[in-house]
């Protein structure tokens, strides 16, 4: 009997057979171990100096606003800055763990190992996808997650990026699960159900539904640019759906089937169940998952339930984000910002690449539009990340918006669909000789991106040649300000103390004053171990001249470099620009110095000090 | 008779605009780069014929005390008035000129290494090298063990700038990690952590910084390789080199 000759595309944007390399039980049993070696490596060097690098201005406010939850116990939601929730959540573990009750006995390390496991975390994840990419494509992202300079660099950064990458993947890699665990895609793409689970989503499905509506929920609370990621996943599914209905009849090869194997249906061929049809079977998981996202983001937004204007704040926030979105303002950069960083940073004479994993990405891109050397999941799964990914590119080149750790979203994405490409290069390559020419050139790539990796996190740390230092403080910052300050607040001390002058703890009125009309942040992370009550921030000059002038002389003024002059003349009306001078200046972003100012009693009672430990 | 008295009215004039005009000039030399009204031998401690070292200057590319850099008790005093030259033993020169040089910093943001001692010191674009931010060096060495008696930097003197942590040390060892002299150190709070420095910061300007290398015996450094640090400078958080010089032999 022949065998029946039906159009393969019954099984496009399938479950994955049990027949499937990445299925069989040996191969997934090392490819586990593989994943678990490689994220473990990938810890213990993004674990390596974790201190070295200075709080950039919006890591020392998260770390502000993590330590104000841990005091408080609340989370009060700002629409104006500072993100979602999670961040500061998930920073309370280590909090506890390093026994940080304040920030005053907190190091940097502690809030960037929070990053860290996310970002480790992102090349564990990979094994929810492992089934859809295949072995080799699944080895080769995991190892570029853990090599590629930009990932490495920013899963050492205290922000939200990391996170949301890491939610992002997950709630992709549950909806992959949620596919696998149900046949939902059958009746999207190929009509009604066909195989022995089609159509009937048991518990795991269900569980995998809630997985990804949680970590939807978790975009959500992370950073408002999740909107970007879900509207990519949208699009590319959407463009997904219409393709394979529009074109899979015509591009698919004939598939043999065995003799008593189920036939798909009739009505497959057509294509002819659209998404009403899909949703009408799925409305059930689908509503239970977008439930568990709304109360997810709603618990976390809210602050468990002690504030309710989070969740409402959280949806407001978007007029705000809209309106920079759409100028830039500060961080408005040309179009071709993220990519000149990614693809060739060169400053100085030295160049920074990433061009490896775009250039597998492109082939992976091409393998899954084209469909040729890769199975069919791989196919399904490389067709929809390379148009998340390309409208995630278009979309944050065409923002005024640009900073550069944005680029986390779609670079991730491009790992993704680089390891498609090696898996694709490899099926492409049929002779072994060949192959093996091609894996010794990609790990090439690999060490070479490695090099780059250790350049960046340990010489090039806080350097403008590094393409992701962006308006980040001087690399001796940490290093030069905090001993210098605390020495000469305790000289001061113990010579208010000695000398009649109300000791500083006591008083309200800061001691040290910072006054600048420009952003002074990480200024309050390096001024942490000084009682908090002695410090004041002021960001209207006259404001600060004005209540200045019925309190004593502070021991010190910080400013900065473009507020300078207004603070000198301030301190000129207020007869104090005798006894005060410039000590110090930092470089607090490029073309801004932070400068100190110190009162000459002060100093000349730091220097006995001084003298008298010499 | 009147041309006569036209004459001689006329060649007072001239005298008087003549005389007028060389002493003009002789001020003006006085005040030109190099120009010194100090005696070109004096003699040493030990009795011995010191020579001045022939320093030559770059033009001034700004005039003027820097206005935005405020006076403070670590700082020099700024003064436009002719320095004091170098005095040292007969023989003595520059014996940094094209040495090799290497850095902290392999890879300068602007310029190559080279330029700090290729004699070049005018201080426009090209004729500088700009090391990364934060705290970096650059070595000099001079080929063999030499007698230093002092040195010359220039930083950048397109404007009065102020290098923070300038650290000059010598050693003949090219790590620095044992018989290191320090000769100069402006480090007055030990952030670099080579030791706390007692001397000042200054102005960065066309005349560079003359540093005298010798003990208080007059004795010079005896090393191979010439260090400096710096970290950053007021105006930005880069390290800049236009010339460096050491003078002995």
């Amino acid at each position: 009997m022949q065998p029946l000759a039906v159009p393969k595309r019954t099984h496009v944007w399938c479950r994955v057979t049990t027949n499937r390399q990445s299925s069989n039980p040996a191969i997934r049993k090392w490819l586990v171990l593989a994943v678990m070696l490689i994220a473990a490596a990938a810890l213990a060097v993004r674990l390596v100096e974790l201190d070295k690098r200075p709080m950039h201005g919006d890591e020392a406010n998260q770390a502000f606003k993590a330590h104000e939850l841990l005091a408080s116990g609340k989370y009060v939601y700002d629409r104006d800055d500072h993100h979602g929730p999670t961040l500061s959540y998930f920073t309370l573990p280590a909090f506890w763990v390093s026994g940080c009750s304040s920030l005053s006995d907190c190091r940097e390390a502690t809030l960037r190992t929070v990053p860290v496991l996310f970002g480790v975390g992102l090349i564990i994840l990979l094994l929810l996808t492992a089934d859809g990419l295949g072995p080799v494509a699944t080895l080769a992202a995991a190892l570029l997650t853990a090599v590629s300079p930009a990932m490495f660099f920013y899963s050492r950064y205290y922000i939200q990026e990391t996170l949301l990458v890491f939610f992002t993947f997950a709630l992709l890699g549950c909806g992959w699960r949620y596919v696998q665990s149900s046949g939902a895609a059958l009746h999207t793409l190929s009509g009604p159900p066909v195989g022995p689970q089609a159509g009937h989503c048991g518990l795991r499905g269900y569980c995998w539904a809630v997985a990804a509506g949680v970590c939807l929920g978790m975009m959500h609370a992370t950073k408002e640019t999740w909107v970007l990621a879900a509207l990519s996943a949208a699009v590319a599914l959407g463009v997904m759906l219409w393709w394979q209905r529009s074109w899979a009849p015509v591009d698919t090869p004939a598939r043999s089937y065995a003799p008593g194997e189920r036939l798909p249906h009739p009505s497959a061929s057509a294509g002819t169940e659209g998404q009403a049809a899909w949703l009408a079977r799925h409305w059930l998981p689908l509503s239970i998952a977008l439930l568990a996202a709304c109360a997810t983001a709603a618990m976390l937004l809210s602050s468990f339930g002690h504030n309710w204007r989070g969740p409402i704040d959280s949806i407001l926030a978007y007029s705000d984000y809209l309106r920079r979105g759409g100028t830039g303002g500060l961080h408005h950069n040309p179009w071709y910002f993220y990519l000149e960083r990614l693809l060739a940073f060169r400053s100085g004479k030295v160049l920074w690449s990433e061009g490896l994993v775009a250039a597998l990405a492109v082939v992976g891109g091409i393998a899954a539009v084209l469909g040729r050397g890769l199975a069919q999941p791989q196919q399904c799964l490389g067709r929809f990340l390379a148009l998340y990914t390309l409208v995630l590119v278009l979309v944050y080149s065409a923002l005024p918006y640009k900073t550069p750790w944005c680029m986390l979203s779609f670079l991730h994405g491009l790992i993704l669909l680089a390891g498609v490409g090696v898996a694709a290069l490899l099926g492409w390559l049929r002779i072994r000789p060949l192959q093996a020419i091609a894996v010794l050139l990609i790990l090439l790539g690999v060490l070479q991106l490695a090099k780059q990796c250790y350049r960046l996190n340990f010489v090039f740390f806080a350097d403008a040649r590094n393409p992701h230092v962006y308006a980040h403080p001087v690399s001796h910052l940490h290093t030069d300000l905090p001993p210098l300050v605390e020495g000469l607040f305790e000289a001061a001390s113990s010579r208010a103390d000695g000398g009649g002058e109300e000791p500083p703890q006591t008083v309200q009125l800061g001691y040290v004053h910072v006054v600048t009309t420009e952003n002074y942040w990480p200024v309050p992370w390096y001024l942490r171990r000084l009682p908090q009550q002695s410090i004041g921030y002021w960001q209207d000059i006259q404001a600060w001249r004005t209540t200045a002038a019925v309190y004593p002389q502070p021991f010190m003024v910080l400013t900065t470099s473009s507020a300078q002059q207004a603070v000198e003349a301030a301190l000129g009306e207020l007869g104090w620009m005798k006894n005060f001078f410039p000590l110090a200046s930092y470089g607090l972003r490029p073309g801004e110095k932070l400068i100190l100012y110190v009162r000459e009693d002060v100093w000349h009672g730091y220097r006995q000090q001084l003298a008298r430990v010499e | 008779m009147a041309a006569r008295h036209f004459w001689r009215v006329t060649t007072s004039i001239g005298i008087v605009l003549l005389l007028a005009a060389v002493w003009g000039d002789r001020a003006k030399a006085a005040e030109k780069p190099g120009a010194t009204t100090f005696p070109k031998t004096i003699v040493g401690p030990n009795g011995q014929t010191l020579e001045a070292v022939e320093i030559k200057l770059p033009r001034p590319l700004f005039q003027g005390t820097p206005k935005h850099i405020k006076p403070s008790p670590t700082l020099e005093k700024y003064s436009e008035a002719p320095r004091p030259p170098l005095y040292a033993v007969p023989g003595v020169t520059n014996i940094a000129l094209n040495k090799k040089v290497t850095s902290s910093d392999m890879e300068p943001i602007v310029g190559e290494l080279s330029m700090a001692t290729d004699g070049d010191k005018e201080g426009a674009d090209g004729s500088f090298v700009e090391l990364g931010p934060g705290l970096q060096w650059l070595q000099i060495d001079l080929g063999k063990e030499s007698e230093i008696h002092g040195l010359c930097v220039w930083h950048f003197h397109a404007e009065g700038r102020v290098y923070h942590d300038v650290i000059v040390q010598a050693s003949n060892d090219p790590e620095f990690q044992r018989d290191v002299v320090t000769i100069f150190n402006n480090d007055f709070d030990n952030s670099s952590k080579l030791g706390a420095g007692k001397d000042l910061e200054y102005i960065e300007d066309y005349r560079g910084k003359l540093i005298d290398a010798r003990d208080k015996q007059g004795n010079p450094v005896k090393a191979r390789y010439v260090r400096l640090y710096s970290k950053g400078n007021t105006s930005n958080d880069m390290n800049h080199y236009v010339e460096v010089e050491v003078y002995g032999k």
